[in-house]
């Protein structure tokens, strides 16, 4: 489903320390479910964003469900769905209306009650109403959730989405996001929380621009040395 | 002895009250944690104490000024790093900090004294220079952080300031917070969702639609949590026995953590009626020590 090889971008700067991303090769399948960790600034949303293709690079070779970037993008588009780590929200509009919108964007059919069940889902149904930009931060996050979860694209990237979500929350948002991955959809998200990290079936990491370990999950669990995912990403990174 | 006392605190939008009737008391020199779900209070709070926002019932009073009637004067002892925090985004990380070092008319001698200090405990030498919309949220968050504390306020209020920081990062975050507030005797408001941060707090406050549900030590909190924890594995929990979790007479709440489930029941259930009700085997089940994670997903269920 996505396939890159010797992939390079770097941000030069005369003064700070310049910042490249190299991939000599990443291959995710159809129907994977993927974690991306990795310290601040090790170039998590840079692949992330490279893989949406809304961000250039220099050289190697990018190919999304059978089409190459950037040549091929408008058709790739189609069939990603992303997340940013921004929130993409029009502040007045109401929730409700925010999800319309997008969804009349994308031509969803039968969208009002997909629109209220995933409020439900969320947590937003009392607040539909509500003008985005009366939310919370966490309301916010969740509504920008619920706008990339209306559509069920070949791939979905979702770029930290529980950011400032709360517990409870975001547990009901990881349900959601593996009902599609049960319908073999393909799911990467990168994230700061090691028990969501671990909820994925292989989980990459990243440090200084590069990939450092990617893994089965089970394989490093099963092996006893490790009870979470946390205590081996805190222990390689520290190293 | 209370640095910031607050009492009967109210604000409403239109018929909508976002913080209701709460009161609290502060010391100094402690870290005090905001918990709660998206949406209950949190910033809104904040907010009020900084004076940026006015109740519509209640006090405020930061020693003896009151933050109501006099919020500029209180504001000088603040820092405040808010939720979506304002950096400048054509300004590069430097410039974000010394523009806030500017605003409080520090001399600048001592302004590039406490940059370079900042700079140093913030690891932010390879960033000094870049644009801060070109940063990666983690860094960002540091250079809020450093934008808040440049003019050595004696009041820290940060809003989520670790949300998006990287586990590490995290750790040294709370590291930097204690440190500061011994060394220019302050105190500090946290807000957060990462519940492993509350163990960093002196007191926690959670917050749930607009009220404090439950305050005290971190300890004493953990100490006084009545139930049990159960955990499993997330690959034995079928639809089957979710079923049955949900309908279970002395089961709280489940949840999922990583691949492990944690079951929370009344304190009379044991690992016995565990493996009983829900036909997995006891080699798989253990009792584990609760969390705060347990504790907040117990007391926000409704
Ligand atoms: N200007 C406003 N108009 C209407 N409602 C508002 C306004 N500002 C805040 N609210 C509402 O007040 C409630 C509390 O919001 P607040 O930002 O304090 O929550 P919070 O606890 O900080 O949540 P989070 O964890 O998501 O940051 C929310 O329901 C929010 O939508
Ligand atoms: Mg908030």
């Amino acid at each position: 489903m996505i396939s890159i090889t010797n992939l390079r971008k770097s941000y030069k700067s005369k003064t700070d320390k310049s910042f490249v991303l190299d991939i000599r090769e990443l291959t995710i399948q159809r129907g994977e479910y993927v974690s991306i960790i990795g310290p601040d600034g090790s170039g998590k949303s840079t692949l992330i964003k490279i893989i949406c293709g809304i961000s250039p690079f220099e050289s190697g070779k990018v190919c999304i469900a059978g089409y190459k970037l950037p040549e091929e993008f408008i058709k790739a588009r189609l069939k990603i769905g992303y997340l940013s780590q921004n929130y993409t929200l029009y502040k007045n509009l109401t929730v409700y209306e925010n999800m319309d919108y997008f969804a009349s964007l994308f031509g969803i059919g039968g969208k009002k009650e997909k629109i209220l069940n995933l409020l439900e889902l969320v947590g937003l149904l009392d607040f539909k109403d509500r003008l985005s930009k009366d939310l919370s931060g966490g309301m916010k996050q969740k509504l920008s959730i619920a706008c990339a979860l209306i559509r069920s694209p070949e791939v979905l990237v979702l770029d930290e989405p529980t950011t400032g979500v709360d517990p409870r929350s975001r547990r009901e948002i990881f349900s959601i996001i593996e009902e599609k991955v049960a319908q073999r959809m393909t799911v990467i998200f990168s994230t700061s929380y090691m028990d969501e990290a671990e909820r994925a079936e292989r989980v990459i990491i990243m440090n200084n621009g590069e990939i450092l370990r990617d893994f089965k999950t089970e394989n490093i669990l099963n092996n006893n040395i490790y009870k979470s995912i946390e205590q081996f990403y805190t222990h390689i990174i520290e190293k | 002895m209370e640095i910031i006392s607050v009492k009967s605190l109210t604000k409403r939008f239109g018929n909508f009250t976002a913080v209701d009737n709460i009161s609290f008391g502060l010391k100094p020199l402690t870290i005090n944690g905001f918990l709660g779900p998206n949406g209950a209070g949190k910033t809104t709070t904040i907010k009020m104490i900084c004076g940026l926002l006015r109740p519509d019932e209640g006090s405020i009073f930061i020693e003896n000024i009151d933050v109501i009637e006099n919020p500029e004067k209180a504001r000088e002892k603040m820092g405040y790093m808010s939720q979506n925090f304002s950096l400048y985004p054509d300004l590069t990380a430097r410039e974000n900090i010394l523009f806030f070092a500017d605003l409080y008319k520090i001399k600048k001698s001592e302004r590039d004294n406490r940059y370079a200090e900042l700079t140093d405990e913030l690891n932010l030498h390879e960033y000094q220079n870049t644009l801060t919309s070109d940063l990666p949220l983690g860094i960002r968050q540091r250079v809020a952080l450093a934008s808040a504390v440049i003019h050595h306020p004696v009041l820290l209020f940060l809003d989520e300031p670790t949300s998006g920081v990287d586990p590490i990062s995290r750790m040294k975050f709370f590291d930097f917070i204690r440190k500061y507030i011994n060394s220019h005797k302050a105190t500090a408001i946290v807000s957060t969702h990462f519940l492993t941060e509350a163990a960093h707090c002196n007191e926690i406050f959670l917050f749930n639609r607009g009220k404090i549900i439950l305050s005290g030590q971190p300890a004493e909190i953990i100490q006084n949590f009545r139930y049990n924890i159960f955990e499993t594995k997330t690959s034995l929990l079928t639809g089957e026995i979710k079923n049955i979790l949900n309908n279970s007479e002395g089961i709280i709440e489940f949840y999922i953590f990583g691949k492990r489930v944690r079951i929370i029941t009344e304190e009379d259930i044991d690992i016995q009626q565990i493996s009983v009700r829900t036909g997995i085997d006891i080699s798989n089940i253990s009792v584990v020590a609760p969390s705060f994670e347990d504790v907040f997903i117990s007391l926000t269920n409704d």
